[in-house]
């Protein structure tokens, strides 16, 4: 096996030991399994069939849940082991620094896909029980842009993680993030847009920016059929590029925040550990 | 053999470790002594790249910092605090150090030569200080690195962890060692070589049977009656009060022992008082 592969397969072991990771696995499974069964027997609202009403509330319990997951995992790592003493033991190992950090990032990426696909299968079988699997493939495009929220989480949590000084900085960051990322920043594009009464296409890109909004206006163009949903911004990029356009540009916006975070999190990682 | 050539280490925009340059043969068991904040600790780390350094490193002849990953192969390297991922058993570090050193995992007859066979099953966070120590010890040895580097050995070994690593000491025969301690007792009979660090730099490098020789021990506070000693302990001087001892090498444990059970206060040498008598 090679060092990556080692180090992944060793961290996928120690994600299934650890109880905070099992416990909000957990939580998100009962929540999203919650969250369909509600939809799936709850009264029909005008215009929203029971899967839309599903999707839409597994789309809002991961904005929430899997950055969360994502930032405090990654943000845990390096400060972590770092504080205790145990990232020597790994950096005086005969392996290269961005192998190590490589198979870092993958371990905890199977953490984080294996919590994410947990909450989404138990999920799946409610939808697939009471709906049908007519819209099996809206629903594994959700499970696809909710991985990829999972990773750009991962990314710029180890990015936090290699840069803060000690363990609790290194989660308290984390925890600001993600409460930028989910509520603020919004807030703030939102407020922006009003006050500077900024062109539509604007308020698209400037939310877009935000991996969290992306992920938002990609599974909902994508998953529900009620464009109504996304919101005069949503439907400007819909109008634009057509409900699958919009989820692989947004997509792409996701894929951007993982690389670019796993980058950053690399040079700071290589810098703060010698050769 | 180890070299360090012109090495300097810079933290904060301090200078730790200064122009040091120092050269340990192949098969030479080295101390790297002085006080605390001498920098002991920083010249080891650059030997496993966990430091950024000006200068050339040299590991069994290869370039630390050109070829990282082969100068770590052949390095154990134990630190001052030993600290393995919390998650794991004990028996799980020395398989997964075991992999990452391209080995088959097989930690049983590790941790049995260690002393450790019936606590591979405990997590690290359960093992006492001692025993994460020779835990430490057992995987630096993985895989037959010429190099051997321990940082503050005896720190949390209890007497029975020092004499096992005396006794591993003693058997790692043909390996470069370096040892780095804060304090000499005992060190100087298991190294050929004492080198003295202060502020970041080397000040004082003498050979170990030169040390030897010279052993005392001063008795602060004089009771009224001096417990029986071994006749080879000679009284050198008397000053202030208290008692200068020269105490022979291979008494000197047994002496701080006595004196220890009647509970007269000592003063043993550092390591640089020792050192600057051997150079006059």
């Amino acid at each position: 096996m090679t060092g990556w592969a080692v180090v992944a397969s060793w961290d996928v072991r120690a994600a299934l030991r650890d109880r905070w990771l099992w416990a909000l696995a957990v939580a998100f499974g009962s929540m999203t399994l919650a969250a369909s069964a509600v939809a799936l027997s709850g009264l029909r609202v005008v215009g929203l069939s029971s899967f839309d009403r599903a999707a839409a509330a597994l789309v809002h319990l991961s904005m929430l849940f899997v950055p969360l997951l994502g930032l405090v995992l990654g943000g845990l790592w390096i400060a972590g082991e770092r504080e205790s003493g145990a990232l020597d033991f790994l950096l005086a190992q005969p392996l290269d620094r961005r192998v190590l950090y490589a198979g870092r990032y993958l371990g905890l990426a199977g953490a984080v896909t294996g919590a994410t696909w947990l909450g989404y299968g138990t999920a799946g079988v409610v939808l697939a029980w009471g709906a049908g699997t007519d819209r099996l493939p809206a629903f594994l495009w959700l499970v696809f842009l909710s991985t990829l929220l999972g990773l750009s989480s991962l990314s710029v949590g180890l990015a936090i993680s290699a840069t803060a000084a000690n363990r609790g900085r290194a989660l308290g960051a984390a925890l600001l993030v993600w409460l930028a990322l989910t509520v603020l920043t919004d807030l703030g594009v939102l407020a922006s847009a009003v006050a500077l009464r900024l062109p539509a296409a604007v308020v698209l890109a400037l939310a877009a920016a935000n991996p969290v909004s992306a992920f938002r206006m990609a599974a909902l163009a994508v998953v529900t059929r009620t464009p109504e949903l996304l919101g005069p911004v949503g439907m400007v990029a819909i109008d634009r590029l057509g409900a699958t356009g919009t989820a692989v540009a947004l997509s792409g916006v996701l894929v951007v925040w993982a690389a670019g975070g796993l980058g950053l999190g690399l040079r700071r990682f290589l810098q703060g550990s010698g050769p | 053999m180890i070299a360090w050539r012109d090495v300097t280490v810079r933290y904060k925009g301090q200078a730790v470790l200064r122009s040091v340059s120092l050269e340990v043969p192949g098969g030479q068991k080295l101390a790297l002594v002085g006080p605390n904040g001498a920098g002991k600790t920083t010249l080891l780390r650059t030997l496993v790249g966990l430091v950024p350094y000006s200068g050339t490193v040299l590991v069994d002849g290869v370039d630390a910092r050109a070829r990282p990953v082969e100068a770590r192969r052949r390095v154990g390297y134990v630190p001052q605090l030993v600290a393995f991922p919390p998650h794991l058993t004990a028996g799980e570090v020395v398989a997964l150090a075991q992999e990452l050193r391209g080995l088959p995992p097989d930690p049983a007859p590790v941790l049995q030569a260690a002393g450790l066979g019936p606590h591979g099953r405990k997590r690290v966070g359960e093992l006492s200080g001692g025993m994460l120590r020779r835990l430490g010890v057992a995987v630096a040895q993985l895989g037959d690195p010429p190099v051997l580097v321990l940082d503050e050995p005896t720190s949390y070994l209890d007497r029975e962890g020092e004499a096992w690593l005396v006794h591993w000491l003693r058997s790692a025969a043909g390996r470069t060692v370096v040892v780095a301690s804060h304090q000499l007792r005992g060190l100087d009979r298991l190294v050929d070589r004492v080198v003295l660090l202060d502020a970041g730099r080397v000040v004082a490098d003498v050979a170990a049977e030169d040390l030897r020789r010279l052993h005392w021990v001063e008795v602060v506070a004089v009771p009224s009656e001096l417990p029986d000693l071994p006749e080879e302990v000679r009284v050198l001087a008397r000053s202030n009060g208290a008692l200068h001892l020269r105490v022979p090498d291979h008494r000197l444990r047994e002496v701080l022992e006595i004196l220890d059970q009647r509970a007269v206060r000592v003063h043993e040498p550092e390591p640089e008082e020792l050192i600057r008598e051997v150079l006059g």
